[in-house]
């Protein structure tokens, strides 16, 4: 995945971009906004990675002048401004994702991967089924199958599972389920996303017995077949 | 109110252990205290020291009155009295010593005279063997003791008067040694109505003064009491953290303004210590948090650089603690910037949905601690709220419920309207709870009770818990949860203002 982090902090950049290629992405690192846009628009990305305070140009306005070019590249704010207010003002001004800036390696890694992702789907007009392995979520009927046998679900696990299955193969963090399953922002400090999965986990591994749904440790759960 | 809230409470205490869900021990408590207030306020204002100063007075502008109005009585109805005893004895004297000198017979021949001559006395006299010699008397009207001088009183039908108006009389009734009886009286019943009238002009004089000084001793220490009622409201709810309360100065310059101007000035140097504290301990958060953040990234990067296991473990705990203090910080800025009122944006909430969706999330989390989940949610409940502060707060109440019950206990989370109107959200535990001295101090910030200290947290939960109930214009409240003594329990609850309350206080 190519990623470009515009960031005016060089150590703030360093670091982010050190994240990235650990994880295995290809990444370049752009320190001054107005530059950062004309690379942008230039080169062909598949997420960008942009700070909101930046002299010259603010990260909220060099979004607004690329979403002015019409919908392109998926945007993830990392900025130092991390309360639920400056979120909104992030995705209103055109922006996928928001992090707080000293966010967690693994919830930016799993961010980026999740934005780079979603650039395919949406050309192929809405998706109805998903499928990881034998295991199938129909979106219009709303049944879940494994293996071709029914599987009943509680609506919140239902949309626990939806979430999964769209990042198969990629690491969903605990964060990101509390905000795409129940829109919260904030940290329930209990480990109440683990009880939910571990949930969900007993009723789609319960007969296949193969696992499918797997922890990776201290961060999240990726669903792969 | 209690109607609708019935059918759900049946169901859902059963499976809780928590009384305060059933509804025989709500009802018990609350006929308790409908007798008692009146009575303690009473007793409170009894023993109040403006009453006991006003009592006081009233006591000694009493005796003062009751010293008046016996003067008044001995120059007036004792006076004539005196004068009537006087002017009867003088006579008797008299004709005592008629007696001595020519016996009854003598006497007798006297009291011829003086019936004769109009005398303003009536005169009595009876041979020894009892019979009526001369005088205004057939029979004696009051029968003399032994041989002293009596004086009596009695009373009389003047000739001609109907019976039943029969006249009051006084008069010196003796039995000489010859045993032949004397009687001198006067008529006293104009004397008699004119101090029964005074008497009783001076009873209810004495009566209005006592009901007048009680009176104004009540007014006058109602209106104090009310200046130091107002103190004390004031001064709770600067414990309770509100410290821009000031007292109220009436502007008449006596003893209670003086002294609410002197604690004015106290309260404003209490609040500007804390605020100082509260600054730098702002100002120490956004200092080094940037700093913070490049240790915590080069932590990282020598973890994943690190080439031995042993390295790469020590160096990801050193990330972690880091990461704690980071965490910290971004709280302490965050609940800094809720007590003054910022961030946060109140809307017409769906407060039902949001208390389902919490019990919803966090139901599971009980089951695994092996706890009792209830959730009692009225429908319907709407209020002005920030979605994300408010489910914030409530998942805060609901994390310390579950963390501080041990296995087997129970955890319940309710949402009701009160009586008041208001909304109540409340979380309860079956846990140790908190002693009701400490309830004040665990809305502070960094204060953890002993015995939590080893819990992970960072001692800001409760006082972002009731930064965010301030902000709705509601407030915090702790009760024991009803439990047993050696587990009381506790009862978390944010009372929220009713919808139609809004623009009364949104911020603080």
């Amino acid at each position: 995945m190519r990623v470009l982090v515009i960031e005016d902090d060089a150590a703030a950049a360093g670091h982010v971009r050190r994240i990235l290629a650990d994880a295995g992405h290809e990444v370049d690192a752009v320190l001054d906004a107005e530059r950062g846009l004309a690379v942008a628009r230039n080169g062909d990305f598949d997420v960008l990675v942009v700070d909101r305070m930046m002299p010259r140009l603010d990260g909220l306005e060099l979004v607004r002048q690329l979403r002015d070019d019409g919908p392109g590249t998926p945007v993830l704010f990392l900025s130092a401004l991390g309360e639920v207010e400056d979120r909104v003002e992030g995705l209103k001004a055109g922006g996928d994702d928001y992090l707080p800036k000293g966010a967690d390696p693994v919830e930016i890694v799993a961010r980026v991967e999740a934005l780079g992702r979603r650039k395919p789907t949406g050309v192929d007009g809405p998706v109805t089924h998903l499928a990881v392995g034998d295991l199938e979520l129909d979106l219009l009927s709303r049944k879940v199958t494994r293996g071709g046998k029914r599987i009943d679900l509680q609506p919140r696990e239902f949309k626990l599972l939806e979430v999964l299955m769209r990042h198969e193969g990629q690491v969903v963090t605990r964060m990101m389920l509390l905000e795409q399953v129940w829109n919260y922002h904030f940290d329930p400090m209990t480990n109440v996303v683990d009880v939910h999965i571990s949930r969900l986990r007993s009723k789609i591994e319960k007969e296949a017995g193969a696992p499918i749904l797997h922890t990776v440790r201290g961060h999240g759960y990726r669903l792969q077949a | 109110m209690t109607a609708p809230a019935e059918p759900a409470s049946a169901q859902a205490g059963e499976g809780a252990t928590l009384s305060e869900v059933t509804p025989p021990d709500t009802a018990a408590p609350e006929a308790a205290p409908t007798a008692k207030p009146w009575v303690s306020n009473w007793f409170l204002f009894v023993r109040s020291t403006s009453f006991r100063l006003a009592g006081i007075q009233a006591l000694i502008l009493a005796g003062f009155a009751a010293a008046v109005l016996g003067y008044l009585y001995s120059v007036t109805a004792g006076d004539l009295t005196a004068k009537v005893r006087r002017d009867l004895s003088e006579e008797h004297r008299y004709l005592a010593s008629v007696h001595a000198a020519g016996g009854y017979e003598q006497l007798n021949i006297e009291l011829i005279h003086r019936t004769s001559a109009r005398s303003k006395f009536f005169y009595g006299l009876f041979d020894p063997q009892g019979r009526a010699l001369t005088g205004d008397f057939g029979v004696l009207p009051v029968e003399p003791v032994g041989t002293a001088i009596d004086y009596v009183r009695f009373r009389y039908l003047p000739p001609g008067a109907q019976s039943g108006e029969a006249r009051h009389a006084a008069g010196l009734v003796q039995r000489f040694e010859d045993a032949s009886v004397l009687l001198v009286a006067a008529d006293v019943d104009d004397l008699i109505r004119v101090v029964e009238r005074l008497t009783r002009s001076i009873w209810i004089l004495g009566l209005a003064a006592g009901l007048f000084t009680l009176g104004g001793a009540y007014l006058f220490s109602r209106q104090a009491s009310r200046r130091v009622e107002q103190f004390s409201s004031t001064a709770d709810a600067v414990i309770h953290g509100r410290l821009s309360e000031r007292l109220a100065v009436s502007g008449s310059g006596d003893e209670y303004d003086r002294l609410a101007v002197r604690m004015n000035r106290m309260l404003d140097r209490i609040q500007s210590l804390v605020m100082a504290q509260r600054y730098s301990g702002d100002a120490l958060a956004h200092d080094l948090r940037s700093p913070l953040s490049r240790l915590r990234n080069r932590l990282y990067e020598l973890e994943i650089e690190a080439a031995d296991e042993a390295a790469r473990e020590s160096l990801g705990l050193a990330r972690a603690d880091a990461e704690h203090v980071l965490d910290t910080f971004r709280a302490i800025l965050r609940l800094s910037k809720l007590e003054a009122g910022a961030g946060g944006t109140l809307e017409l909430a769906d407060l039902s949905a949001l208390a389902e969706d919490l019990a919803e999330l966090f139901e599971p989390a009980c089951e695994q601690a092996e706890q009792v989940f209830a959730a009692e949610v009225q429908p319907g409940l709407k209020g002005y709220a920030d979605r994300e502060l408010l489910a914030q707060a409530l998942s805060n109440l609901l994390d310390n419920a579950i963390k501080y019950t041990p296995a087997g206990g129970a955890v319940s989370l309710r949402a009701r309207r009160l009586k008041s109107g208001e909304i109540e959200l409340a979380v309860s535990d079956s846990g140790p709870g908190i002693p009701p001295e400490q309830r004040a101090r665990v809305r502070e910030r960094f204060v953890r009770l002993e015995g939590s200290r080893t819990r992970p947290g960072h001692g800001l939960g409760l006082a972002l818990v009731a930064a965010v109930g301030d902000l709705h214009g509601g407030r915090l409240e702790f009760d024991s949860a009803g439990g047993p003594p050696e587990a009381p329990g506790l009862r978390a609850a944010i009372i929220l203002p009713p919808a139609s309350d809004r623009g009364q206080k949104p911020a603080a």
